[in-house]
């Protein structure tokens, strides 16, 4: 059935867009910053697992894991050098985006220096699949399945029952009232950027197996990212989520009927959509409407 | 002395972006990131105009310039009256959705490979050839829209557009109708980026999706914090500076060496520092 | 004006100062003046050095050992053109108004479309070998060595034809250049009695195609031809033909699956598939080692080509103060043997030379012997 070959692929394809989204929506939250580094973060982590895994030899199971933890820690660096400072000279949100430009500009065009530009594989040949019927899935499939239905409930969980993760609600919430309620903000963002990484690290080690690792990829990932964002709902983590799954599966059914040159055009044109009729998206609880 | 006129025909029209940019980011406080955008379409609205619509070359110019002012207020009607975070993510979206369209729509636009052979501007039989004559026409022009932005510095709008970037809920109870300013301000300042993007059309006879993509922002924004906000000078300033070093590379030397990558480093980092430690630019007023 | 600003306009003036003295100091009038305006650094900058720049240096070099032309040596004048418009007709520019070159060596459709105009008007040869869009012989000033999209098409149907292939299918990216592949291919199956079953394309950056092999697979043709116009599309697509178990009884693509980007992905992936390429004459490869150490490949053996039709073209004419003349003696060359085959000139800067058919057999990449 081709239709639903094409529903699965887009939900695979679905489930990286909603980590990255998820990701940065949480950083965007917490901290107001509007982080579009974070496609720098995410490729940060791929180059890292690749270094973990092929110069070093780590095994894999060693490997994968600590790539995402040093996607955290990168992203916690990013915040300490780049947004720091920033805060603490009193930077509007322009300014902090202006940063994160530069910041973004600066990684990507460091990961070309010192990798190079060419793909760099971390396997050779194609990916195993498995047969169920007539669908045909990728172990990139199947994980990142996984992933995503593991990740979110327990982010959920760590958001609504544990003490930091109330702290990061409660700063996203209203910041100056958070501070004045004892919540060591500095060290608050410090968790929002780790966590926020660490969920890119997830989505860059599966896509990475798939498709190799390139200086730019994180830059096309966090497009996809914003737009998921806008759909699902500024300001509501699930939404950006759900808009990921939903820009997923919508690339990939428009196929159907489609060629592949539209496939762009139905994308966008779903944000249009959107930006005109319902900008608060499909969950718009949060509507940002004043600058901090 | 062509190859310098180049250079300087480059650092005219940027500076003229660059200016019109700072109507909308210094003086309005509007973070646009779809700038780059209204340049594109107005380079391709002339491009498509002359070259595909047989039209003569100033009524082509102005079609863009209008074109291009009615779509930013389009845009600009459902999207400004929402946050300015929020701006920014829809205006990012917006310009993919241009680049998009562009390389899609290829009866005007010639899709990815660009519309080639845009005329040269002329005055009855006379057409202006390359070298001088062009350096002077888009001298001429980028001094028009000068002139334009330095009369607004020395009017009331400014003060206005000044309370609006400030404090929002403030100039909102001196009466200034936020909303529908800020969409004036930004088609003005679209049209005057189409009026730029005509400049480019006619200068390289060549119009390109590339040369519209988030790195021209990225340069613009670079080029509008190190010359400086507020400012006319910074406006000059800052495109002569990330202009002429990397050509000066040309005569360095330095082969061997990834030079795009290190310059592209170089104006990140040079973002990130300037914001940290000189907001206000090298000549610039006010800090963004 | 503070301080600052001071220090910045001196800053500037500076540095004006050091791009007039650098003008100024290009001098000399002696040598026969080439350009060559390409891009040197970034993604393809390393190839291009080692292969593309190479052929050219090479062909110059072999010319001024025999005592250079018209008894003057050749002085080839080399630019990084960076990978877009705007830089490339900097560079153009710089070679034309300041180096004073008569013809200039280019590369990559998206640096030499730009360059045509400005070269027209100043009367400068662009001589770009080895692209393949269809609109760089629309110039009157420019010149290609290389079989045109058409013929690439023409020869692939025919073949799959020769095969006995009933049905095919086509995945390429959406471009203009590739599409008159695509259409040449088509028209040429379709009259061979082939019937067309599928039609998809892909986006320029697009790294997930696994949709539309999906619906191709549902179609099962015969052949499927593949066209991209680089490497990682190519590497992407065979990964994922695979992966998705689509089985067409024959692939066909162009030289690009010799890429490095399908290469770091394993040849394996490309068995089978055949495809139209060129191929360097042995005596070409020989000599070509032996100058550089490393093995030579087709690029610097059509921009080796395209150096030698140039300096001939200008002894011929006996100057090179009229390049109108050298242009013309260039179109109607008649036949000129070069590297990678015959080439035909016959009144334009379109040079007719035929591709050949290789394959992937054991992982290398041969001759095709049906």
């Amino acid at each position: 059935m081709l239709l639903l070959q094409l529903f699965i692929n887009g939900l695979a394809s679905g489930a990286i867009y909603a980590l990255t989204a998820v990701g940065f929506a949480l950083i965007y939250n917490g901290t107001r910053i509007f982080h579009i580094a974070h496609g720098a973060v995410f490729t940060f982590g791929g180059y890292a697992l690749y270094l973990l895994a092929l110069p070093l030899g780590l095994p894999w199971i060693v490997a994968l894991p600590a790539a995402v933890i040093a996607t955290a820690a990168f992203g916690a660096l990013m915040d300490t050098l780049v947004y720091r400072p920033l805060r603490k000279r009193g930077t509007g949100p322009a300014g902090m985006f202006i940063a994160s430009i530069g910041a973004l500009t600066f990684a990507q065009a460091t990961y070309s220096l010192v990798f190079g530009t060419d793909t760099i594989n971390l396997r050779k040949g194609g990916l195993p699949t498995f047969d169920i019927g007539e669908v045909t899935l990728t172990a990139v499939h199947v994980i990142a399945a996984m992933v995503a239905l593991i990740v979110f409930p327990v982010l959920q969980l760590f958001l609504t029952r544990t003490r930091w993760g109330r702290a990061i609600r409660a700063l996203a919430d209203n910041p100056r009232l958070a501070v004045v309620r004892g919540i060591d903000a500095e060290r608050l963002y410090i968790v929002i950027f780790a966590l926020g990484s660490a969920l890119a690290g997830l989505g860059v080690v599966i896509i990475a197996f798939d498709l190799g690792v390139r200086p730019e990829m994180g830059f096309s990932v966090m497009f996809v990212a914003l737009v998921a964002v806008i759909v699902g709902g500024v300001g509501y983590l699930p939404g950006a989520a759900a808009g990921g799954f939903l820009l997923g599966i919508t690339q990939s059914l428009s196929l159907w009927q489609l060629s592949g040159r539209w496939q762009d055009v139905v994308v966008f044109g779903a944000l249009l959509a959107f930006l005109v009729f319902r900008p608060q998206g499909i969950f718009g609880h949060m509507l940002v409407t004043r600058r901090v | 002395m062509d190859y310098t006129l180049h250079l300087i025909v480059l650092v005219l029209i940027y500076a003229s972006l660059v200016v019109s940019l700072d109507l909308l980011m210094g003086h309005t406080g509007i973070l646009s990131f779809a700038h780059a955008a209204f340049y594109g379409i107005g380079a391709y609205a002339t491009a498509s105009l002359t070259v595909y619509g047989g039209w003569d070359w100033f009524s082509a110019m102005m079609a863009a310039v209008v074109i291009t002012a009615a779509i930013a207020a389009l845009v600009g009607i459902p999207t400004l009256r929402l946050g300015g975070d929020y701006f920014i993510l829809a205006m990012f979206g917006f310009q993919l959705i241009v680049i998009t369209l562009i390389l899609n729509l290829e009866p005007i636009t010639n899709g990815p490979f660009g519309i080639r052979n845009v005329p040269r501007p002329s005055i009855g039989s006379f057409q202006v050839q390359s070298g001088l004559g062009m350096a002077l026409f888009v001298a001429a022009v980028t001094g028009i829209i000068f002139w334009a932005h330095w009369r607004f510095a020395r009017s009331p709008m400014r003060a206005m557009l000044h309370a609006i970037r400030d404090d929002e809920t403030v100039a909102m109870s001196l009466g200034i109708d936020v909303v529908r300013t800020k969409i004036l301000v930004f088609a003005i300042g679209a049209g005057f980026a189409a009026l730029s993007g005509a400049l480019m059309a006619f200068y390289f006879r060549y119009v390109t999706a590339n040369s519209f993509v988030l790195s021209t922002i990225i340069l613009l924004w670079a080029m509008l914090f190190v010359g400086g906000s507020c400012s006319i000078a910074g406006a000059i300033v800052g495109p002569a500076i990330l202009i002429l070093f990397p050509e000066l590379f040309r005569f360095v030397g330095g082969e061997g060496l990834d030079i795009p990558n290190i310059q592209e480093a170089l104006y990140g980092l040079l973002l990130i520092l300037v914001m940290i430690f000189r907001p206000q630019g090298l000549v610039g007023r006010r800090a963004a | 004006m503070n301080h600052t600003a001071r220090t910045a306009v001196k800053l500037l003036a500076i540095s004006a100062a050091a791009l007039f003295a650098g003008i100024g100091a290009a001098g000399a009038q002696e040598p026969i003046r080439l350009g060559l305006a390409m891009p040197l650094s970034g993604q393809n900058g390393e190839y291009i050095k080692r292969y593309v720049l190479a052929g050219h240096e090479f062909a110059i070099k072999e010319q001024n050992e025999k005592g250079g032309i018209l008894g003057r040596p050749i002085k080839l004048f080399i630019e990084d053109s960076r990978n877009d418009g705007a830089s490339a007709v900097s560079a153009l520019n710089k070679l034309i108004n300041v180096d004073k070159v008569v013809a200039v060596f280019s590369i990559f459709t998206p640096v030499v479309l730009p360059m045509l105009p400005i070269a027209e008007e100043k009367k400068v040869i662009v001589l770009a070998p080895s692209v393949e869009h269809p609109d760089l012989t629309k110039s009157r000033w420019a010149v290609r060595m290389t079989p045109t999209a058409t013929t690439n098409g023409l020869l692939i149907a025919q073949q799959a034809r020769k095969m006995g292939l009933k049905t095919a299918a086509t995945f390429a990216e959406d471009n203009e250049a590739i599409r008159v592949s695509v259409k040449a291919f088509v028209a040429e199956f379709e009259k061979l009695g082939g019937k067309m079953i599928g039609d998809e394309t892909f986006k320029n950056q697009d790294t997930d195609m696994r949709g539309q092999l999906t619906k191709l697979r549902a179609a099962r043709p015969d052949a499927l031809y593949f066209l991209a116009p680089s490497g990682r599309p190519v590497a992407l697509a065979l990964k994922q033909i695979s992966e998705v178990g689509f089985k067409p009884k024959q692939i066909f693509t162009t030289h690009l699956v010799e890429d490095r980007e399908v290469m770091a992905l394993g040849a394996s992936m490309a068995e089978g598939v055949i495809y139209t390429a060129v191929a360097t004459t042995p005596e070409f490869n020989q000599k070509f080692k032996a100058a550089y150490g490393y093995d030579s490949d087709v690029n610097a053996g059509k921009h080796f080509d395209s150096t030698n039709v140039l300096l001939q073209a200008i002894q011929k004419v006996g100057s090179e103060k009229d390049m109108t003349k050298v242009r013309d003696a260039i179109y109607n060359f008649g036949e000129y043997k070069g590297t990678i085959g015959t080439f035909r000139f016959v009144g334009s800067g379109e040079s007719l030379v035929s591709p050949i058919l290789k394959t992937v057999k054991d992982g290398k990449y041969v001759r095709y012997q049906p």
